[in-house]
């Protein structure tokens, strides 16, 4: 068995540069978030503001960030992750079946 | 840096069978573990409901007590459904799917193992409490909070931690299948030119991979109020018995399409073989079972109409039932379409396929007729949902694995089952099981209630019961003949050539028996039928894609039984804490430590299997022609 | 100078069409053998089987996080300071194994290490402050056992931990079996499994801050 090998690549300076670029620039973007979610819940605390509001907007930053990390930190976005793309969207659409239907349905009985 | 030892024959045979079949990682070999659990529990399954109905002859019978009853109900549900069907369509996955789509093994081979004996084991566990007189008592269901200590004592601890032990076994045999069929794939083999049992074990896989996890987070907390003082179920402490409805079914609806979807598979590969046309309609087929399995996640309530979710739940659910209903039917038609103006060679299994598509209308028809919430306050809890579901499982799954075993033995085991056995087997089963089941839409529709372990005289359902128990006997003496079939083909049957039925798919072109690398050369894939493709060129064997090399093969290990076996000490420590003592609590612990401990031994030690040597495969090669 | 392992070469020789055709893209070195592909592909499947654990656990915590016949309401036992902290430092575990994973990439071991013992170590830190808000809470009364609210909560929550735990538990092996080994394509897609795994770990935990603190505090 020949223990050479090219057969994998290794990223060049400049792929790296704008990688890092990317990569920081989502974990800013995750910190961002994180820091207007808790803001905007101290602030619909202190001013009294509308409660269902604050929510709403908290859960939207919660899968925009979501989305980022998966996107960029799991890799989602580069090239042959169609498959695990797909598998991504189907856990959303079970998810998304599960906790709507049983949180509704266990609010009507209740 | 280490190489790759190369192990020539002489070296590896020297294993006992016993350690073989323990240790072994490969497909061929865990599909016979799988098929010869499943039966074994197919007995015992066939063998409670022989005792339900011998109870059930007669009213006012005291064959059974109602406590006992009970006991084999529910023993009956959970082993037919997680014990029974689900393995043997593993075993029948195992056996064909990576030959049918031209790969080696598994994805993941060492998880296969794994899969396979947290199964024994859960099933183990499961029956453990025949043993300590704590035997499930709360229904295959397991609905709150009848399933709690107060009210049927510890034996739904068993229910919940031997299906948590089993489902994850499913769980992983799920993700490997999708994994196997995604990346594993021959040169050419398009997802459009895999045969259909490949497309609906995708399919059902997925469908594993999404469902399960709902029974094992309603598993996790059942256990917890059972066990750790938990309060999700208990009213007193805050807790909402219905939350368990919705987590079982989920998984619940889901799952019923998990054993029925390889079936409409199986049926796939035998009716065009058998017609000597190709499959009607393949695009139709797999569009349809795709749309089965999304919105199998949209109709999950059609199992609780009569909770009171009220009637914006229930409308809802219903149209998504009735909608579900349509691609099933595209099936059936193109299985009919396919047998028309066909070749018909009525096989065994062609038998069975017939005696499916008949059948399993029916289960459909009464399917639709419980989708409208109105009608099925009449029919809830009666035994018109037991005819409905058995006329489905049994007419579609039992009916499948029977028919997947006649095509696929000689595949399997290297013979052919005697076919005037099986034709004697089929109609004794077929007529007993219409029989036992037919009438029993009626005796749901006059008023009788399932789940019931007697019911008075003179309402009008002594005759239809005796019947219905008749008719399970006749069942039973085809399984018999079955049986018999089995053991006068090991003893008497003559070796099967490799495609003894003229095969249309590439699980055909390997050699009997099938050697443990399945191809010596991977094959190139030309088209849908690729084996039929090659035979109408005048070809003799596939086409392949590289020449003879080693090949590289995963060792067999001890660790995916040992994983398993503490996983179960676990479980059973967890569970006698309560019930006996509390000191076995340590027990529970030590036997996840093992785990870990046996988790860490696989990851720090390399497993980089071994080479068979070139020379011996040609060798083998040489000895036989593959088509 | 690199060396592949043997048991990747003969899966690349096995797999005559996993080579690369010239002009094609190559991959990346956790990707070259098929054990590679298939771990990564098996590693996705996995999550997204968890995902859906996980929302039946969210889901039946958002149907009982108001039964609490006995015990604090939500409002009084969060503490927004010490959730913002435990994110903040899970947020950056994930990031800092975002670069251990560009490092192995450009087979730089000894980076690749020093961003993974500093994942361990944040990781480490997530899980201290976790018990230590454990503990706190079940001395102002909110257990597992006094409410339907309280077996929810650590149904979910400690869920989370334990997969912080087990993460941990990997990450430790791999570093000890790996310590003296160089970045191969057969140690590569090890290391990128565990970081796939650790990612999808922050990723509940974004939903465990938004749904269980944040909301417990106004929704
Ligand atoms: C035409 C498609 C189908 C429809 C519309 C349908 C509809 C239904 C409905 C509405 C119920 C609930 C009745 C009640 O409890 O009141 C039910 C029960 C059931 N169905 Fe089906 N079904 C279909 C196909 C299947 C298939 C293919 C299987 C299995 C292979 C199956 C297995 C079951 C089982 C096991 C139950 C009873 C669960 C229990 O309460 O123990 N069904 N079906
Ligand atoms: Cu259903």
């Amino acid at each position: 068995m020949s223990g050479e090998s090219s057969t994998f690549k290794r990223p060049d300076r400049r792929e790296i540069r704008s990688e890092l670029k990317v990569q920081t620039t989502a974990f800013a973007v995750s910190i961002f978030l994180t820091i207007l979610a808790f803001g905007a819940v101290v602030y619909a605390i202190e001013q009294g503001a509308s409660q269902g509001f604050a929510v709403s907007f908290i859960i939207a930053l919660a899968i925009v960030q979501v989305a980022f990390q998966a996107y960029i930190w799991m890799h989602l976005k580069d090239k042959g992750h169609g498959v695990p793309q797909l598998f991504f969207y189907m856990a959303v659409y079970v998810t998304a079946m599960t906790v709507i239907g049983l949180m509704f349905m266990s609010w009507w009985s209740a | 840096m280490a190489t790759v030892a190369v192990r020539a024959e002489s070296e590896r045979k020297k294993k006992s069978m016993l350690w073989d079949y323990l240790t072994t990682v490969d497909h061929k070999k865990i599909a016979h573990l799988y098929f010869w659990t499943g039966l074994f529990y197919f007995l015992l399954g066939g063998l409670e409901a022989l005792l339900m109905r011998t109870q059930l002859a007669f009213p006012l019978n005291t064959f059974l007590t109602g406590k006992s009853y009970n006991e084999v109900l529910t023993m009956h549900g959970t082993t037919m459904i997680f014990l029974v069907a689900m393995p043997l369509l593993f075993a029948l996955m195992n056996a064909v799917v990576p030959l049918m789509i031209g790969a080696r093994d598994l994805a993941f081979p060492y998880v296969n193992a794994l899969s396979y004996w947290l199964y024994f084991f859960g099933a183990l566990v499961m029956h453990i409490g025949f043993l300590t007189g704590n035997v499930p008592q709360g229904g295959w269901t397991g609905y709150m909070p009848l399933s709690l200590p107060e009210y049927s004592g510890f034996g739904m601890s068993y229910y919940a931690m031997g299906l948590q032990l089993s489902g994850l076994g499913t769980l992983l045999t799920g993700i490997n299948f999708v994994a196997t069929i995604v990346n594993m794939r021959a040169p050419g083999m398009t997802y459009m030119r895999m045969p259909l049992f490949v497309w609906t074990t995708l399919i059902a896989s997925i469908l594993i991979m999404f469902a399960f996890p709902p029974l094992t987070a309603g598993l996790f907390l059942m256990i917890y109020d059972q066990l750790f003082g938990g309060q999700v179920f208990n009213v007193a402490g805050g807790g909402n018995v219905i939350l368990w409805q919705h987590l079982f079914w989920i998984f619940g609806h889901p799952e019923v399409y998990i054993v029925v979807l390889p079936a409409f598979g199986i049926f796939s590969e035998v009716i065009p073989v058998f017609s000597r046309k190709r499959l009607f309609g393949y695009p139709a087929m797999v569009v349809a079972t795709a749309l089965i399995a999304f919105f199998g996640f949209m109709v999950w309530v059609h199992h609780m109409f009569t909770v009171g979710l009220g009637p914006l739940a229930n409308g809802i659910f219903a149209v998504m039932t009735t909608i579900i209903a349509v691609p099933t039917g595209i099936k059936i038609f193109n299985w009919i379409a396919t047998m028309w103006g066909g070749k018909l060679r009525m096989t065994t299994a062609m038998h069975w396929s017939v005696g499916f598509i008949f059948t399993f209308v029916m289960g459909g028809v009464t399917g639709v007729m419980m989708a409208l919430p109105p009608a099925d306050y009449q029919y809830h809890d009666t035994y018109f949902i037991v005819a409905h579901f058995h006329y489905t499982l049994i007419g579609g799954t039992v009916f499948s694995i029977f028919a997947g075993a006649y095509y696929w033995w000689p595949k399997m085991f290297g013979r052919l089952l005697n076919e005037t056995l099986g034709k004697i087997h089929f109609w004794f089963f077929f007529i007993g099981f219409h029989m036992t089941f037919f009438i029993q839409h009626f005796l749901g529709l006059w008023g009788m209630q399932r789940r019931v372990y007697t019911y008075l005289p003179g309402q009008g359902f002594d005759l239809a019961n005796l019947v219905s128990t008749i008719g399970a006997y006749l069942m039973a003496i085809g399984v018999i003949v079955f049986a018999i079939n089995i053991v006068y083909t090991f003893v008497k049957g003559k070796p099967a050539p490799a495609d003894p039925w003229d095969g249309r798919t590439l699980e055909w072109a390997t050699k009997a028996p099938v050697p443990e690398y399945n191809f010596a050369r991977l094959p190139l894939i030309r088209g849908i039928d690729a084996l039929w493709l090659e035979k109408m060129a005048g070809h003799k064997e596939m086409p392949v894609i590289e020449d003879y090399h080693d090949i590289h093969m995963p060792n067999s290990t001890v660790l995916p039984f040992l994983m398993s076996l503490t996983l179960a000490i676990a479980a059973l420590g967890f569970i006698w804490k309560e019930e006996f003592n509390h000191a076995f609590l340590y027990m529970g612990i030590g036997g996840i430590v093992l785990t870990l401990l046996v988790m860490f031994f696989r990851s720090v030690i390399d497993d980089e299997g071994y080479h068979i040597p070139k020379a011996e495969i040609e060798r083998e090669e040489m000895k036989g022609v593959s088509v | 100078m690199t060396t592949t392992h043997p048991n990747a070469m003969s899966d690349i020789e096995a797999h005559g069409h996993e080579r690369s055709a010239e002009g094609e893209v190559q991959p990346t070195i956790e990707l070259v053998t098929q054990e590679g592909k298939n771990k990564q592909l098996g590693v996705w499947l996995f999550i997204a089987a968890e995902s859906v654990l996980f929302a039946s656990f969210f889901a039946v915590y958002l149907a009982l996080r108001h039964s609490i016949p006995n015990g604090p309401q939500p409002k009084d036992l969060f503490e927004l300071p010490l959730v913002f902290v435990m994110t903040a430092i899970l947020l950056t575990s994930s990031f800092t194994s975002v670069m251990a994973v560009m490092n192995m990439r450009q087979l730089k071991s000894s980076a690749m290490k020093g961003w993974l013992v500093l994942t361990w170590l944040l990781g480490f830190s997530f899980l201290l402050l976790e018990i230590y808000e454990f503990n706190h809470y079940v001395h102002m009364g909110h257990t597992f056992t006094s409410s339907a609210f309280g077996t929810a909560f650590y149904s979910l929550v400690g869920f989370h931990g334990a997969h912080v735990a087990f993460g941990l538990l990997w990450l430790m092996t791999l570093l000890l079996r790996n310590a003296r080994r160089e970045i191969t394509p057969y140690t590569a897609p090890k290391v990128y499994s565990f970081s796939l795994y650790w990612h999808f770990v922050d990723l509940v935990w974004v939903f465990i801050f938004t749904i269980v603190y944040l909301m417990g505090k106004v929704g």
